[in-house]
């Protein structure tokens, strides 16, 4: 499939099962609520060695926030249950909690509960005090500014994780500028993340590694500069290859994402974009199965 | 669902004791069997259907509503034990309304005498009137006042309200009379007036909220004047469900602890 010169390869995305959770942040301003949110999802690439996928899903105004003041939504993603309630537990109180003037709030329900204030509240010492409204409960705790209120458990949901698409280009400019509209678009989405750097990876992995030790290494068929030592997937002229990783809560809402990117890219009709691919390890490695051309139909 | 309208036939002029109504949570909404529902009206036994006239239709609300007309303050207990469904009532009533109530809503369009929701432990009740004394306290034979669940009424509170309360919120959009709050163990009271003397006596944990109102020097210390995020967001609660502003953004309250002599750990808010 040719499109404003840019060539949609027949290929797909592999894409595997995760766990994730929606959790609210609010504070005094919009400038704290995003630096407790930041802090949060820093850290958070990848689960090959972070311990889970975090990211910006939007930032919410005072009406959409459960204390009326400015807030952030974020999500967060992992491969197994244990492994998430920890990364959010221990993020939590490190990165919200010491946040001034922030608020924590699950931003989700489900039947799968998650510690947040329930583990939280201890370090109040005993001066903590619950308040239970509209059903939920929640933890007030003393801090130096004055309160930290948590609600006392997030909910875990189904998700996915691993949807991606590789931008394939002449040179750094070119493929950058790409990834960069696709990325604008993107994050104007709902219930995904983009949870690399800028929302862009540049260091696409494969699965194991000739070390025994590593779990993912190169994906050297997609380096330029692996050409001539290697059978690369990409033509002669290419010069660079930038990926752009999403998250989502649903194959729909990563199968929107991936459209909104790629054809935000299309339209740019840049002549130094060659083609649009995506990563995969040969369905083998995760149940859902993103197919290019089918998105773009 | 079903609706359901008991309608009393004549002018209640004794005693009359609704405990049993709660049965309706329970049974077939069948007129068989509602008529047959045993009352006390004046020291005696009767069935439901001398006392109301009974009319059943088919509604399309999820939960089964039950409306009584005709009630007034001779008529005590009603929604003891009361779950799930909706219960309105058009008039005043009685004494000890909502008591033990688990779930569900009472809506009264109207005032209501002593201990409403005393021992109640989960649902809403909504009093357009005034509610008299031992609100949300502890009843006769309990030492547990109100333990869960909300109750708002719109006009004027009594005297010993929320005593020996565990948890939940009382709101209140007129002024709260004397003693209340003594011995409070938890749960929230917020007073869009004034709230009267002597207010969280012995109060070992939970928090009042009112825009005015003196509070006792000797058993209180002030801790300073806050804008907390907890206010917040029982004010966007209150917003939202019951259209009341509790306070303006980033409005302060004083806030005082206590009962400092039994060391407690309660909280009285005062709007500044």
């Amino acid at each position: 499939m040719v499109e404003n010169n840019t060539i949609v390869i027949d290929t797909f995305a592999e894409a595997f099962p995760m766990k994730a959770s929606r959790l609210i942040i609010t504070a005094h301003n919009k400038t704290w609520a995003l630096k407790a949110a930041e802090s949060f999802t820093g850290f958070a690439t990848s689960v090959i060695a972070c311990g889970c996928e975090a990211g910006i899903e939007k930032i919410l105004n005072s009406n959409d926030t459960p204390d009326g003041r400015p807030g952030v939504s974020i999500l967060v993603f992992s491969m197994s249950s244990k492994e998430l309630a920890k990364q959010i537990l221990n993020r939590a109180g490190q990165c919200v909690m010491t946040t001034p003037t922030s608020s924590l709030f699950s931003g989700s329900t489900g039947d799968i509960k998650i510690n947040l204030g329930k583990s939280l509240r201890y370090f109040g010492d005993g001066y903590q005090i619950s308040k239970i409204i509209n059903g939920k409960r929640f933890w007030r705790i003393p801090v130096m500014d004055g309160e930290f209120v948590c609600e006392e458990y997030a909910y875990q949901q189904k998700a996915i994780g691993g949807g991606n698409f590789l931008v394939v280009g002449k040179d750094i400019d070119s493929v950058l500028k790409a990834s960069e509209v696709a990325v604008s678009k993107m994050k104007k989405l709902r219930n995904i993340i983009l949870p690399f750097p800028g929302g862009i990876v540049r260091s696409g992995s494969k699965v194991g590694s000739k070390y025994k030790k590593l779990i993912a290494s190169t994906n050297f068929e997609y380096c330029p500069t692996m050409r001539g030592l290697k059978k690369l997937k990409i033509s002669a002229n290419s010069g660079c290859v930038l990926e752009i990783v999403i998250d989502g809560l649903s194959i729909k809402d990563i199968e929107v994402a991936m459209r909104v990117g790629i054809k935000s890219i299309l339209d740019l009709k840049d002549k130094k974009i060659f083609s649009i691919s995506a990563g995969n390890y040969g369905g083998n490695l995760g149940p859902f199965l993103f197919k290019l051309k089918e998105i773009m139909r | 669902m079903i609706k359901l309208v008991l309608k009393a036939k004549k002018k209640i002029n004794g005693i009359l004791n609704l405990r049993n109504i709660s049965m309706l949570n329970n049974i077939n909404m069948n007129k068989k069997f509602i008529k047959d529902i045993p009352l006390t009206y004046k020291n005696k036994n009767i069935g439901l259907c001398e006392v109301f006239s009974i009319n059943i239709s088919k509604s399309k609300k999820k939960i089964n509503e039950i409306s009584i007309i005709g009630c007034n303050e001779f008529c005590n207990n009603l929604g003891y034990k009361w779950k799930n469904d909706l219960l309105k009532v058009n008039s005043n009533l009685g004494s000890h309304i909502g008591n033990e109530m688990t779930s569900g809503k009472i809506m009264i369009d109207g005032s209501v005498e002593n201990y409403l929701g005393s021992g109640m432990k989960d649902g809403l009740i909504i009093v357009k009137g005034n509610a008299n004394d031992f609100a949300g306290s502890a009843s006769f034979h309990s030492r547990h006042g109100m333990s869960g669940g909300e109750i708002m009424i719109e006009g004027n509170l009594g005297n010993f309200s929320c005593n020996f309360m565990r948890k939940g919120l009382m709101i209140v959009k007129g002024n709260v009379g004397n003693y209340s709050c003594f011995n409070m163990v938890a749960g929230t009271l917020v007073v869009l007036k004034n709230i009267g003397e002597n207010t969280g006596i012995s109060m070992k944990r939970g928090t009042i909220i009112s825009k005015l109102g003196v509070v006792l020097k000797n058993n209180f210390e002030k801790s300073g004047e806050f804008d907390l995020g907890f206010i917040k967001m029982l004010n966007s609660h209150l917003k939202i469900n019951y259209s009341i502003k509790l306070a303006k953004n980033s409005e302060k309250f004083a806030r005082y602890v206590g009962d400092k002599n039994l060391n407690g750990l309660g909280e009285i808010f005062i709007k500044k």
